[in-house]
Parts: structure tokens; C-alpha cells; sequence
């Protein structure tokens, strides 16, 4: 938990997770530059180069639809939870074959003209009273740098240097980016696509992306209005046994609404605080108290066991929560305080 | 996720979920038909 550059921790998990994500793309730009031509119903196949830019392109739009469809897919289902994790692998691989589309568009179409390329790029269509021939480049072209941007501050450093909610501002552009690039897909490609399998694939796939975050918000929505009614005089949650709870770890209780709730045991004192970490919804119940703080076993975020702070000059806060005892055994209150605040440690008898 | 920042995913993906699909259906409402037969070329009758 620094400011500092640090490198990208390689796991196991992560490395498979890019091995099989590399592979996928791999196959798919193999297949579709190769059987491509074989299966478009057209008396001229098109040029290696207008395929190549197809294969990036569609690919690109595939992944970045797959991208935006894992957080409700985890919301919804958390046996997705582990695809999320590292989804920032996966953007940054979209970016970058999302620029292998548009190097092969640049080296394809204007490869010889005599103004500059990028000038040549955005005037190429200028029929703005008709959707055959609008100016669509523009808008792939604003999804492409929001995804370079998106991906050049995709390391922990950005995060810590930006501060989070710059950071997430920023990464929320990328819904900007999304409706640019279905424009420009909907203006260009489609617009000469005769192949009605190109045509169905990019309307399921946009039909699909929007009814999966309807549905995930609709969830939460219930959720939340759910918790907020029982919030006014929710029973106390009984946790189980005081000494019970391991030395420096914790006990997770899910709630029937809300976020997982984890109770630390330091010494002969406990406080229960959100499960959920900050950063990037590691699961903090399954980390350990160290050097008087909680540590989540992912990245190492660290938040104190009294107001779920992190130590300064870190600005991340979790939620914390009321316990109390009653015969030797934890009572928790559901309601989650804002966070980082303040909770005196509950003392418990050795 | 905050409540804050899921109200906000809720209101941009209802936007979205109605105007994307309504954008690529007129785009392909729009587009060009296939090449029709060209109209008869009259060639200039040449004078007698």
C-alpha cells in the first residue's frame, strides 16, 4: 500500500487468467482472418487488409462488451466474482487490440495520403445530412482514447496517485466510450455489413450488455430499499462464540441484506467491520490483523480495527459496526455505520 | 460498491439500455439498399 511505482504482482491466478484470455484472442483473430473468407457470402472476398481491420475490430468490440458485462455478471452471480478480479487485464488487452484496429485502418486507407493521417482520419466522412457516409471515425476514434487512457492508468500507482474518486471518474468514461463505439459500429461497419450474423451479433450483444446491468441495478435497488426498511430496528445478529474467533483473524457473517461483515479478534478485543476492501473488493475477513491494523490478503490494504481507516496518509474507509456481548456470545448490529467511524473495540474475557 | 456510485451505474445504464438499441435500429433502418438496376442510359441520337 504505497504511492510508489511497484510493479505488477504476478500470481498464478492472474498469469492463467491472461494465458487463457491471450488464447481466446488468439483463436479468434485466427479463425476469423483465415475461415473468414471462406464463410462471407460475397462473389469478391475482401482484401487481406479490410480483414484484418474487421478481425481487430470486431474483436475489440467483443471484449469491451465482455468487459462491461463481468461487474453485473459478479453482482449477480458470485461465482463470477473470481473473473472480475482481474479485469483490468482484460481492458488493457482490448486496448490493445482495439489498436491493432486502428494502425491497420491507418495503414490500409491512408497509408499514402498527402495530409497527415490523423487529419485524414477524421475528414475521410463528411455526409452529415445522411447515415450512409456520416462521420463514424470520430466516434470510434473518442472510445479508443478513452480505453488508451483507461489503460495507461490502469496500475495501483494511478490509483494511489489520482485518488480513488478521480480515478473512478475517470474509469466511468468508458460508458462514454461504449455508446461512442456502438455509433461507430452502427454508422460504419453495419452500414455496409450484408452478413446478417454480424448484423444479430452486435444488436444481442448491446441488448444483452444493457439488460445485465438493468437487471444487476434492479437487484440492488430491491436490495437496498429492502435494508433500508428493516435499518430502522433490525434484530442484533447472534456471531457466534467470543472465543471462538482465532487470534488476529476473523469470522465473516453474511447478512440476509447487505455487504459480508467480518469480526477481528486483536487480543481481548473485537470490532467488526465490512468484509469488503476499498481497493478492489478483496475479501478482507479472510486477512489478518497486522501491526494493529486489518490487512487484506490481496494487495495488503490496511484499515485500523477501531474506525476501519486506513493508516495516514492513506484515505481508504470501510464500514464498521456495533457488537456487544451477551453470554459469552457476539451480538452484531446490522446496520452499517459510515464509514470510518468510530467504534470502541468490544472487550472480551480471555 | 457504495450506494452512491451504483445509483449513478443505474441512471447511465438506463439511459443507455433505452437509447443504444433505439440509435443501432434507426442506423439500420437508415442504410442504403442494395444497388438497383441503374436507370436506361440515353445515348445522344445523332443528328441526321
Amino acid at each position: 500500500m504505497s504511492a510508489k511505482y511497484k510493479p505488477v504482482s504476478w500470481t498464478r491466478s492472474k498469469i492463467r487468467y491472461d494465458v487463457v484470455v491471450l488464447s481466446w484472442i488468439a483463436i479468434y483473430l485466427l479463425v476469423y482472418l483465415r475461415l473468414g473468407p471462406h464463410l462471407a457470402n460475397v462473389t469478391l472476398p475482401p482484401d487481406d487488409q479490410t480483414l484484418a481491420i474487421k478481425a481487430y475490430g470486431s474483436c475489440a468490440f467483443l471484449l469491451l462488451t465482455l468487459v462491461l458485462g463481468i461487474g453485473p455478471l459478479a453482482r449477480l452471480d458470485r461465482r463470477f466474482l473470481p473473473v472480475l478480479y482481474n479485469r483490468r487485464h482484460l481492458g488493457v488487452m482490448t486496448c490493445a487490440v482495439a489498436a491493432g484496429h486502428v494502425l491497420a485502418v491507418l495503414d490500409w486507407y491512408f497509408a499514402y495520403s498527402p495530409t497527415p493521417p490523423l487529419a485524414a482520419l477524421l475528414g475521410a466522412d463528411t455526409s452529415f445530412g445522411q447515415v450512409h457516409g456520416f462521420p463514424f471515425i470520430p466516434f470510434g476514434l473518442f472510445g479508443f482514447v478513452v480505453l488508451l487512457a483507461m489503460a495507461a492508468t490502469s496500475h495501483d500507482f494511478w490509483l494511489a496517485f489520482l485518488t480513488p474518486p478521480v480515478w473512478k471518474a475517470l474509469h466511468m468514461a468508458v460508458y462514454a466510450a461504449y455508446a461512442a463505439i456502438v455509433l461507430h459500429v452502427g454508422l460504419g461497419a453495419l452500414q455496409d455489413a450484408r452478413d446478417p450474423t454480424f448484423t444479430a451479433v452486435v444488436l444481442l450483444s448491446v441488448v444483452a450488455l444493457c439488460s445485465l446491468h438493468l437487471a444487476a441495478a434492479r437487484q440492488e435497488h430491491r436490495r437496498d430499499a429492502a435494508f433500508s426498511r428493516s435499518a430502522a430496528d433490525p434484530p442484533w445478529i447472534d456471531a457466534g462464540q467470543a472465543n471462538a474467533i482465532p487470534e488476529s483473524r476473523a469470522i465473516v457473517v453474511r447478512l440476509a441484506e447487505g455487504e459480508p461483515v467480518a469480526i477481528f479478534r486483536h487480543g481481548n478485543h473485537l470490532s467488526a467491520v465490512s468484509h469488503v476492501c476499498a481497493h478492489q473488493n478483496g475479501p478482507l475477513g479472510e486477512g489478518r490483523v497486522v501491526d494493529g491494523c486489518i490487512t487484506c490478503p490481496w494487495h495488503g490494504y490496511q484499515y485500523r480495527l477501531e474506525d476501519g481507516c486506513a493508516p495516514p496518509p492513506f484515505t481508504e474507509r470501510i464500514a464498521t459496526y456495533r457488537l456487544k456481548l451477551a453470554g459469552g456470545r457476539v451480538l452484531l448490529d446490522p446496520r452499517p455505520n459510515q464509514p470510518g467511524t468510530r467504534v470502541p473495540p468490544l472487550e472480551i474475557t480471555a | 460498491m457504495q450506494r452512491r456510485h451504483r445509483a449513478a451505474h443505474r441512471r447511465i445504464w438506463i439511459v443507455l439500455a433505452a437509447l443504444l438499441p433505439l440509435l443501432l435500429l434507426g442506423a439500420l433502418a437508415l442504410r442504403q439498399g442494395d444497388p438497383r438496376e441503374a436507370a436506361p442510359i440515353r445515348l445522344s441520337e445523332r443528328a441526321p
